[in-house]
C-alpha cells in the first residue's frame, strides 16, 4: 500500500492539487486584504475594477460616486407643462356656532384672485452664481377647460346642495360656492368642505382632476336650556306683552324716580 | 308693600323675556378660515407621481 501512495502518477497528482491550491490562494490575496480606514487609502491602492466590486458598500459608494457624471438638466424646456399664472387665495366662511331646529344658516367657499400673489422667479445655481431665468409657461387657461368643484360632506346636518358643485374657472375670476346648512338637533357636527379643480384638454378632451383644499369645518348646534327657537321666540314676545301690562300702572313712579336720581 | 311686589315681578318678567328675544334673535357667529393657494397648487397632476409596477411588501 505505501508503495502505491508514492507511485509516481500519485506524487504528480498531489503536485497538481497543491499548484491549484496556491493559485487559489494568489488569486483571493486581494479580497481577504485588510479593509482601508479611509478615502485617501483608496485613491492610492491600484486595485482593478473588478476588485473595487468586492469591498463594503460605503467605501464603493465614496470611490465611485466622484466618476458619475452629473446629469445635465435642460434650462429652457421647450415641452414646459402649461401652469395657471396666477396666485388665488381661499376663504372658507362658516358659523362656528348656531341654533338648532328651524333655524338655517349659510356656508360660503370663495376662490378669489391674490392681487399680492406674484410668480416666483426660478433661479438657477451655477457655482456661486445665482442666474434668474425668465420661462414663459403656456397659459393653461388657453390650452384647458378649467372648472373649480366644491362639496361639503356633513353627517347629521341638512346640507343644500349636497352634491358637488361646479363652476367655470377663468383668468382673474373668482368664484363662490354656497350651502344652506340646518341641524336639527344640538350637538357637534363636523364637516369637511373639498375644493377640486378639473382640467380638460380642448384640444385632446383629456380630463384630470387634483384636490386643492380639504378643510374640517365643526359647528355647534345648541337650544336655550332645552326650548326650541321657536318656543324661545314667542316666550319671548308673549313675556314681554306680559310684563308691560303687569308694570304699565307703574311707569309714571319709574320716571319719577329715575328723575328725582338725576337730579341729586 | 303689594305695589312694590307687583312691580318687582313686572321687571323680573321683562327681564327674563328680554334675555330670550336677545338669544332667539342673535346673529351666529362666523369663523372665517383664508388660505392662500399657490400657482403650482393648482397645476396638471403630473404622470410621473404615479406608481403601477407593485412590489411585495415582505
Amino acid at each position: 500500500m505505501i508503495k502505491l501512495f508514492f507511485s509516481p502518477r500519485n506524487i504528480s497528482l498531489l503536485f497538481s492539487a497543491l499548484m491549484i491550491f496556491a493559485t487559489i490562494l494568489a488569486c483571493g490575496g486581494g479580497a481577504s486584504a485588510p479593509e482601508p480606514t479611509g478615502a485617501g487609502e483608496v485613491e492610492n491602492t491600484s486595485q482593478p475594477a473588478a476588485a473595487v466590486e468586492t469591498v463594503q458598500p460605503a467605501f464603493t459608494q465614496a470611490a465611485i460616486a466622484p466618476t458619475i457624471p452629473l446629469p445635465n438638466i435642460a434650462p429652457n424646456s421647450p415641452t414646459a407643462q402649461p401652469a395657471i399664472n396666477e396666485s388665488r387665495r381661499l376663504t372658507l366662511e362658516f358659523p362656528s356656532k348656531m341654533r338648532a331646529g328651524v333655524e338655517g344658516d349659510v356656508v360660503r367657499l370663495t376662490l378669489e384672485v391674490n392681487d399680492l400673489g406674484n410668480i416666483t422667479p426660478t433661479a438657477r445655481v451655477e457655482g456661486n452664481v445665482i442666474v434668474g431665468e425668465t420661462i414663459e409657461i403656456p397659459d393653461l387657461y388657453e390650452t384647458h377647460n378649467v372648472t373649480a368643484e366644491a362639496e361639503l360632506d356633513m353627517a347629521g346636518m341638512l346640507v343644500q346642495p349636497s352634491d358637488a358643485i361646479f363652476e367655470p374657472l377663468t383668468r382673474g375670476q373668482s368664484v363662490t360656492f354656497y350651502w344652506s346648512i340646518r341641524p336639527q338637533e344640538t350637538g357637534v357636527y363636523r364637516g369637511t368642505v373639498w375644493l377640486h379643480l378639473n382640467f380638460a384638454d380642448k384640444s385632446t378632451g383629456e380630463a384630470s382632476r387634483i384636490a386643492v383644499s380639504a378643510q374640517i369645518i365643526e359647528i355647534e348646534a345648541v337650544d336655550f336650556f332645552g326650548l326650541s327657537v321657536n318656543l324661545t321666540r314667542t316666550s319671548g314676545v308673549i313675556g314681554s306683552i306680559v310684563g308691560g301690562v303687569v308694570g304699565f300702572p307703574f311707569i309714571e313712579d319709574i320716571i319719577k324716580f329715575l328723575f328725582k336720581r338725576k337730579r341729586r | 308693600m303689594k305695589k312694590r311686589l307687583r312691580l318687582f315681578v313686572a321687571v323680573i318678567i321683562l327681564a327674563a323675556s328680554i334675555s330670550l328675544l336677545v338669544w332667539g334673535y342673535m346673529p351666529n357667529p362666523h369663523e372665517t378660515r383664508i388660505q392662500p393657494i399657490a400657482p403650482a397648487e393648482m397645476q396638471l397632476p403630473t404622470p410621473s407621481s404615479l406608481h403601477f409596477d407593485l412590489m411585495p411588501v415582505a
